[in-house]
């Protein structure tokens, strides 16, 4: 046998351990491969590709984090991995293998290891590469579909990167083998693990850091937003580090020591496991937990930025479909053309909005001047508030007037209740008293429908009678049921009178989709990324200590426990191994959704947004912990002799 | 009068490999034990006492044959029911201790306690009750790495009896003990067996452990060989033993040749 083959055979051998690192590792190189392909790939160099180059150096900014990221799982991985096997290590040494020969193997195992993933990772990009460039294509909006090409460039510096990665990697496993004595390393395994303690200064940190860093986020405002977001940062993440460390042991320890809970049925078992498992993969739980807390966080945060951007732009354009005439209203006939169009594509009108207002000026006091305003009646204004969520009517007496801000978002106060205005036509003057300001347009707001002023109806009826024909201002607008899906029926009535200059909300709205979702998408493979590969990081360790447990599970069964318990002491700690860090993060996530919710004064659609990204990501958590819990009972089961 | 509390008739183990080869560790053993026993089951390696002590734990089903303990035939179990057989009526005690080191001394004492969800007084008092008759009574918080090899066996023989089981079965017990720690656990078994009447069947090698049982059957490939009982002399058995251990020849590597009690 030579070098190479044992190597290959230690892979093999250890292959149920490996597998799910191994999958991440492929699944890493893979998306680092396509994000690089797309880096460099020619249509954009020769800058074909409309928005590209922002897309370009996100994607850059990607590759860094999973570099980064690749890095230290691997490490810990690869690290954690080898303490395991140092009975295995003592063995070599007693048929004589040198410290030299042990350095060589380890290297060797990992290059072998790392070359696999490398070209698995490569190959398994290449494959998807053509359909995420559909993908990007679709979100940007490209004309013309981004080509597949050979990405000659991009495998190099994938296959290169990664290769120097495993090769650091294997250079840093090399230093931690064979500094032990060969007696040592014999009994390693052996050795019965030292019962958990916990420091009680330490537990009570760990809460204190959690309750302040909680704390300061429910009561976050946009004022002390940035004063805030470091130090709950880092009272949440050292309360986090010391809650798996510190707090569960004391707190399972606390448990153990009610009689009448540990002294029942199989959690007697499950909680004295529980302790040594939580202690040891503290730090993998730790990690998890923050990962989670991150990637819901952040998924969560760009839904209520997605809301919030779609809201807004529901605000500025009242309805689907908006134009405007000056001087004389629109013909029925080209009304009846722009409706039969949109019916023709099979568009559903909800309602027509027409408003006829009279151009002019609006004289504030304290010198402002408002060009772009028309005055409308209060019955016009009323009819379509009355359509429009969040627009509320008014009522007004003659000399008195109301002011209407065009967009409900950021709306700056202009018009204080009490104060005189003078509204001016041509040389016509209006003298007013306002009653105060609404926010939020009844028409789309362009030229002179930008600032409207609502005038009683009789007012506003003796005002048009001297108005000049060309100071009429006509306004229209058809709002389509399931606008967001009417693109053609909103194009063909775009087109329908050449005349007019017809703008639509769906323009607008898909331009801003765009952004966000390609941010989305982007956001999404780094973010599975880290799930994916905090989830393997949990499988490896319960692999990492199948052989003890198969051990312990005989015992028990010879003790007299059914297959059944046995089964049930094996999912109750998987269970909590794979759910605690989606709890834990969860949590976080959720405070950080309060603070988000105070900071943007939605809380609603925070608290929605949250639900949805936790849902998934509980959802995908429960399919990881399912195979996990499958391959893992089958393994200690086949050992064993019982089906569980 | 004395209730039989094993009885195995004809009771046959027949491996088969893949090749179709097959091979009968045991072959047709009759075995009798009555309430109060104490049996010692020898025989060299591979003679088939491993295979019989699995049978009669049964965590093995026997290819042919009946078995019954305590008026109640395992085969006819289903897992279930089997599990919670092993855990009322069967006490088991491993060479290896089987101890699980994420349990104190005491919580490992208490596991099949715990498993029927006694009562937490009824736990305590039946725990203080067999700690007391092994001696283990002072170390019951610590931990399984803190102690040793003879307090831990006494710690699974406590385990062991803790359900009151019909049935003790040890399995090389002494095997990993010095031979100051196998006497102290001999000695507890001896007093299980002679103050509570404990029904004790013991597979071993060592003739010095053997030598504190009252009947030692011997076997040997598969087929019961020979039955010895002691007398008064514990001593005079010992020699005994050795004597028909050399009639029953095989591999007895590990026989101290020179160790006498």
């Amino acid at each position: 046998m030579t070098f190479r083959q044992l190597a290959f055979r230690n892979i093999w051998g250890n292959r149920h351990a490996y597998g799910s690192f191994f999958l991440s590792s492929v699944f890493a190189v893979a998306i680092f491969f396509v994000y690089a392909a797309f880096i460099f790939h020619p249509s954009l160099a020769r800058g074909e590709i409309a928005g590209g180059s922002g897309t370009k150096l996100a994607l850059i900014g990607c590759e860094w984090i999973i570099i980064v990221f690749s890095f230290f799982f691997i490490l810990y991985a690869s690290s954690s991995f080898l303490k395991t096997r140092q009975k295995e290590f003592g063995l070599l040494f007693l048929f004589g293998f040198t410290r030299g020969q042990l350095r060589k193997l380890i290297v060797s195992e990992n290059l072998l290891l790392g070359t696999a993933a490398i070209v698995a990772g490569t190959a398994v990009g290449l494959l998807f590469s053509k359909l995420f460039f559909m993908v990007l294509t679709w979100l940007m909006n490209v004309a013309n579909p981004i080509p597949f090409y050979w990405p000659w460039k991009a495998i190099a510096v994938t296959a290169g990167g990664y290769f120097v990665l495993f090769l650091v990697i294997a250079a840093a496993s090399m230093r931690q083998a064979g500094r032990k004595e060969v007696a040592e390393l014999l009994l390693a395994a052996k050795q019965p693990k030292r019962a958990p303690a916990a420091s009680p200064w330490l537990s009570a940190l760990a809460a204190a850091c959690l309750a302040g860093g909680y704390a300061m986020a429910v009561t976050m405002s946009a004022g002390n937003l940035l004063f805030r977001m470091l130090p709950i940062l880092f009272l949440v993440t050292t309360g986090t580090y010391f809650l798996f460390t510190q707090l569960s042991v004391g707190l399972l320890r606390r448990l153990q020591r009610n009689r009448e809970l540990s002294h029942r049925g199989t959690n007697l078992v499950v909680l004295s496991q529980l302790v040594y498992r939580i202690k040891d993969n503290a730090r993998v739980l730790f990690l998890t937990s923050v990962l989670c807390a991150v990637v819901v966080t952040a998924a969560g945060t760009i839904t209520v930025f997605m809301n919030a951007a779609e809201t807004s732009i529901v605000g500025h354009f009242p309805q689907t479909l908006a134009f405007q005439q000056q001087g004389k209203p629109v013909s029925e006939a080209e009304l009846a053309k722009i409706e039969a169009a949109v019916r023709a594509e099979g568009g559903a009108i909800a309602y027509r909005a027409e408003v006829t207002g009279i151009a002019g000026s609006l004289q504030l006091g304290g010198g402002r001047k408002l060009d772009a305003a028309m005055v409308v009646s209060a019955s016009a204004y009323n009819g379509l508030a009355a359509r429009l969520p969040g627009v509320e009517s008014v009522e007004v007496k003659p000399g008195h007037a109301w002011f209407v801000y065009p967009y409900a978002d950021a709306a700056p106060a202009v018009v204080a209740p009490g104060t005189d205005a003078v509204f001016r036509t041509g040389d016509r003057e209006l003298k007013l008293r306002m009653d105060g300001q609404r926010n939020g347009g009844i028409v789309q707001a362009t030229g002179p429908s930008t600032f409207v002023v609502v005038l009683d109806d009789g007012q506003f009826a003796e005002w048009r009678k001297g108005a000049a024909a060309g100071t009429l201002v006509y306004s229209y607008g058809y709002e389509l049921r399931d606008w967001r899906h009417a693109g053609a029926a909103i194009d063909r009535a775009i087109k329908a009178v050449p005349s007019l200059q017809i703008s639509s909300r769906l323009a607008e709205y898909e331009s801003t989709r765009q952004f966000t979702s390609l941010s989305l998408f982007i956001a999404l493979f780094v973010s599975a990324l880290f799930f994916l590969a905090s989830g393997s990081l949990l499988f490896f360790k319960l692999f990492t200590e199948l052989r003890e447990e198969q051990s312990q599970f005989r015992s028990l069964l010879r003790i007299g426990l059914s297959p059944k318990e046995l089964g049930r002491i094996l999912t109750t700690q998987i269970a909590i191994l794979f759910f605690i860090p989606c709890l834990v993060g969860g949590l976080h996530a959720s405070f950080a959704m309060v603070a988000l919710g105070r900071v943007l004064l939605d809380s609603k659609a925070v608290f929605v947004s949250a639900v949805e990204v936790m849902g998934i990501y509980l959802a995908l958590q429960t399919v990881y912990f399912l195979v996990a819990r499958r391959a893992y009972a089958r393994t200690v089961a086949r050992d064993a002799g019982v089906a569980m | 009068m004395t209730q039989t509390i094993l009885k195995a008739e004809g009771l046959t183990k027949i491996y088969g490999s893949q090749s179709g080869v097959l091979y009968k560790a045991l072959d047709e053993i009759r075995l009798h034990v009555e309430e109060g026993e104490f049996l010692g089951i020898m025989g060299p390696s591979g003679s088939g006492k491993t295979t019989l002590l699995n049978l009669l734990s049964t965590i093995d089903k026997p290819s042919s044959g009946l078995l019954e303990i305590n008026g109640v035939r395992p085969q006819t179990l289903k897992d279930g029911q089997l599990a919670l057989f092993r855990r009322r009526e069967l006490g088991y005690v491993f060479q290896d201790f089987n101890l699980l080191d994420t349990l104190s001394i005491r919580e490992n004492i208490i596991l099949p306690l715990a498993m029927d969800k006694l009562p937490v007084d009824e736990i305590d008092r039946r725990v203080q009750e067999s700690a007391g008759l092994l001696g283990i009574g002072a170390i019951l918080d610590k931990r399984t790495y803190e102690v040793s090899g003879g307090q831990k066996q006494r710690t699974a023989i406590a385990r062991a009896i803790v359900n009151r089981p019909s049935l003790l079965l040890a399995d090389e017990l002494t095997g990993n003990l010095d031979s100051k720690a196998s006497r102290d656990v001999m000695t507890s078994l001896v007093g299980l067996n002679e103050g509570l009447r404990a029904t004790i069947v013991m597979v071993t090698h060592d003739p010095f452990a053997a030598s504190y049982c009252k009947r030692i059957v011997f076997i040997r490939d598969g087929r019961l060989f020979s039955e010895i009982r002691r007398g008064a002399n514990r001593q005079a058995f010992f020699q005994q033993i050795l004597d028909s251990l050399s009639v029953l020849g095989g591999e007895f590597h590990d026989v101290p040749s020179t160790r006498l009690p």
